[in-house]
């Protein structure tokens, strides 16, 4: 048996004469006829010295091409960056709502889409409506209690998320403004549709709404209330389209 | 109460009204819907405005009774007040307005939307006038 042979040996004895392993009958494995460079397979063990194939002169020359090409390839990549429009941002849902306080689900705002920060910014501002401080020589104005402003708030975005779900419309930003009795006005005016939605300091009570097209104002108007169990009113959703930018 | 000075007249539906907004009750640059509300009771329960027959919108600012006012007055045609259901425009004259008038009736919902359409400005409010 030639040398090389000799590891297989110590596990599969091979009979030279058919090529086929003893253990393995009906494997035929080609005969090898060179020895494996470095080292012998299925050993960890060296054999013989490793052929050099490049001189340190060589290697050193290799290494600073690649450094070369690495270099050149990222300035490649940063042109054509810049040569490729960018794509606007993708939309998503921002962190503009704003946690319950202890009002229970009344008052919870959704995370609302990029596209309905106007709606959320505007809400936002209106909390002056119930921080609201006179001074003495002025004329009382109209407040409302922060457990209503958030309801409304609520059903103002409720109504802007949906309209933006199914139709990809944003609705006009509002009025909101402190009503009577302690209640919150929500009023929109977008020529020639508007609407007026109440929301009572009672939640017992329904919010009500009444929207006309000034152009048509006897035929062409809703009206309506938003009873508390319900989220949402079509009379409300539709109005509110007309007015979408 | 009631004018013992001067006789309850009718309006003519050409004329107009003037009321006082103040300051906290305008919102980017137009009333908020809570300015529509009534006042007063008994005789005088109502909206309180001023009959243009008796006033001028600059007479209507200066009856403010607090100095230190600031506001706009608005105007608003007798006719378009009465087209508004349950609306009625009654001269109620005080001894020491003759033009007063209450608008009546019920300031719901439906009702403070079409007066938030019946308006304009006689005198705008300058906001800068509050800095």
């Amino acid at each position: 048996m030639p040398k090389h042979f000799s590891h297989f040996a110590t596990f599969e004895e091979e009979d030279r004469s058919t090529g086929q392993l003893q253990n393995c009958p009906g494997w035929n494995f080609p005969l090898r006829e060179t020895l494996p460079a470095g080292f012998n397979i299925h050993s960890t063990r060296a054999t013989q010295e490793p052929k050099a194939f490049v001189t340190p002169l060589e290697l050193g020359q290799l290494v600073s091409a690649i450094i070369l090409m690495r270099e050149q390839i990222s300035q490649l990549r940063d042109d054509l960056e810049n040569r490729i429009p960018k794509k606007p941002a993708k939309s998503t849902r921002t962190a503009r709502s704003r946690e319950n306080q202890g009002t229970g689900d009344q008052g919870k705002l959704p995370l609302v889409p990029s596209e309905l920060a106007i709606i959320s910014d505007a809400i936002e501002a209106s909390r002056v409506i119930y921080h609201a401080q006179q001074s003495s020589d002025d004329e009382p104005g109209l407040i409302c209690s922060e457990r209503t402003w958030r309801r409304a708030a609520k059903t103002l975005m409720d109504h802007a998320l949906a309209i933006w779900e199914k139709a990809r419309l944003v609705v006009k930003v509002p009025m909101i403004s402190a009503g009577p009795d302690n209640s919150v006005d929500i009023y929109w005016t977008s020529a020639p549709y508007g609407l007026l939605l109440n929301v009572p300091s009672d939640e017992k009570k329904p919010t009500t709404y009444f929207g006309d097209d000034s152009t048509n104002s006897n035929s062409n108007q809703t009206s309506g209330q938003l009873v508390p169990a319900k989220r949402l009113d079509m009379g409300i959703l539709m109005w509110l389209a007309h007015t979408a930018a | 109460m009631m004018s013992d000075t001067w006789p309850t007249e009718v309006i003519p539906d050409e004329d107009s009204l003037f009321m006082r907004v103040h300051r906290n009750y305008i919102k980017d640059g137009q009333p908020i819907p809570g300015t529509f509300r009534n006042h007063g009771e008994g005789d005088q329960d109502g909206m309180s405005t001023d009959w243009s027959k008796y006033s001028t919108a600059e007479q209507t600012k200066q009856r403010a009774t607090n100095p230190l006012w600031q506001g706009g007055v608005i105007k608003m045609r007798v006719e378009k007040v009465r087209e508004i259901p349950q609306q009625k425009v009654q001269h109620a004259p005080l001894d020491d307005n003759r033009s007063h008038t209450n608008v009546k009736g019920p300031k719901d919902t439906k009702t403070r939307y079409l007066l938030m359409r019946s308006w304009e400005w006689a005198i705008q409010f300058n906001s800068s006038e509050t800095a």
